[in-house]
């Protein structure tokens, strides 16, 4: 009677032991609803891993019931592992989706510096462009004072360069001393030289055809020189002064009237290129 | 005759009897195995080998299962080997992602230095 209430009690404990050991939970459940857990709360998740998260929500719910149900606790094991790996893969496509938003905004980041790198290029390019530009305009805008200046004298292009011609009227008759009139041209040209520091002028004496021609050679050689004499007096360097004496060779007109050989009797001032030589002797 | 052919039903019905487990699982085999070839054409080799290691260990495992009759457990093995091998796939074209966004990072980087070295005149 005492064994048979002994083993009755020992028969409960039994049965009450083998209702407890049996977890509430198991950890593979744990696990696989932490991993569920995580993959829902990824903000891409809905989006890049849906069937995933379905798949892995069904599974754990199926899991779940089994433990509850206190099935073989190798099958929780299984569904529980099911769960799991459905989340793994969702986090997985998570991930990669990341991955291939930040190559898209790599490529866009790319093809901004590309852009902006060829936006520079173009605005240096544009620039140098200007920048020669307004060079030319600049030795355009040069050249036109030249002209300018060369105009003020009187001075004529000629296939010798620019010529100035002191006609005969600034001399005194038949003498190589200038009037004083003269003085205002002279000082001009010595002025243009100054400004002009690389011109040189080459100062050629012309004759009419009156009187012998070494007395025409003489008389235009002294003119020249005079005029030569009358830079220098301004200033202008002898350096950069050449006197030619043309004597009757280079009329003008013919010397058939006082008019035409008035305009032979002259002293032609050629001036060089800026750089100091002439087109032609 | 009319016996035999009772008995032989009979014997038939047994033998579904003893098979009352689930039937045999060749179609998680299958899916299992296509799942696994699917994988082994990426570079899972080089990302995930561990992962594809395991749902191989695993297919065969099934396979065993199921030709010694285990049915329930070669159909849990192999559900689990094609869920190891999706995983190997999935996480190899992750970090195939992961390392094509790092190479245009750096490359982008690089072009920004490069730019920045050749100032507007």
């Amino acid at each position: 009677m005492n064994r048979m209430k002994q083993l009755g009690a020992v028969m409960a404990l039994a049965a009450l032991a083998a209702c407890a050991t049996t977890p509430t939970v198991s950890p593979e459940v744990n696990e696989a609803k932490a991993k569920v857990d995580t993959l829902a709360q990824q903000p891409l998740a809905a989006q890049a891993a849906n069937e995933d998260l379905v798949a892995a929500r069904s599974a754990l719910s199926q899991a779940q019931q089994a433990q509850t149900k206190r099935e073989d606790p190798e099958i929780v094991a299984h569904l529980a592992y099911l769960a799991s790996r459905h989340a793994d893969i969702g986090l997985e496509r998570v991930q990669e989706a990341e991955a291939r938003a930040r190559i898209n905004k790599a490529e866009a980041q790319r093809n901004a510096v590309v852009l902006e790198a060829r936006a520079a290029e173009a605005k240096s390019a544009h620039a140098e462009a200007q920048a020669a530009s307004e060079s030319a305009v600049q030795a355009h805008a040069e050249l036109e004072d030249l002209q300018r200046q060369y105009d003020a004298l009187a001075a004529k292009q000629t296939d010798r360069g620019m010529v100035l011609t002191l006609g005969d009227v600034l001399f005194d008759t038949a003498q190589a001393t200038l009037k004083a009139g003269a003085a205002t041209t002279m000082e001009r040209i010595a002025a243009f030289l100054k400004e002009h520091a690389g011109t040189r002028v080459r100062i050629e004496g012309h004759t009419d055809s009156v009187g012998s021609e070494a007395y025409n050679e003489d008389l235009s050689r002294r003119r020249a020189q005079a005029v030569a004499d009358s830079l220098t007096g301004f200033g202008v360097s002898s350096d950069r002064i050449d006197v030619v004496p043309r004597g009757e060779g280079f009329p003008v007109v013919g010397n058939d009237t006082a008019a035409g050989r008035q305009q032979n009797r002259r002293v032609e001032v050629v001036f060089s290129n800026p750089e100091g030589s002439f087109a032609s002797n | 005759m009319q016996r035999s052919i009772i008995l032989s039903l009979a014997v038939a019905a047994a033998l579904v009897g003893c098979a009352s487990e689930p039937e045999r699982p060749t179609a998680e085999l299958t899916r299992a195995r296509t799942l696994i070839d699917q994988a082994e054409k990426g570079n899972t080799q080089q990302f995930a080998a561990g992962e594809l290691e395991q749902a191989r260990g695993k297919l065969a495992q099934a396979e065993r299962a199921s030709k010694d009759g285990r049915a329930a457990e070669s159909e849990r093995l192999a559900m689990q080997a094609g869920l190891d091998a999706e995983y190997a796939a999935a996480k190899t074209r992750h970090l195939e992602a992961q390392k094509d966004a790092e190479a245009l990072d750096r490359g982008t980087e690089e072009l920004r230095e490069e730019a920045s070295k050749s100032p507007t005149q």
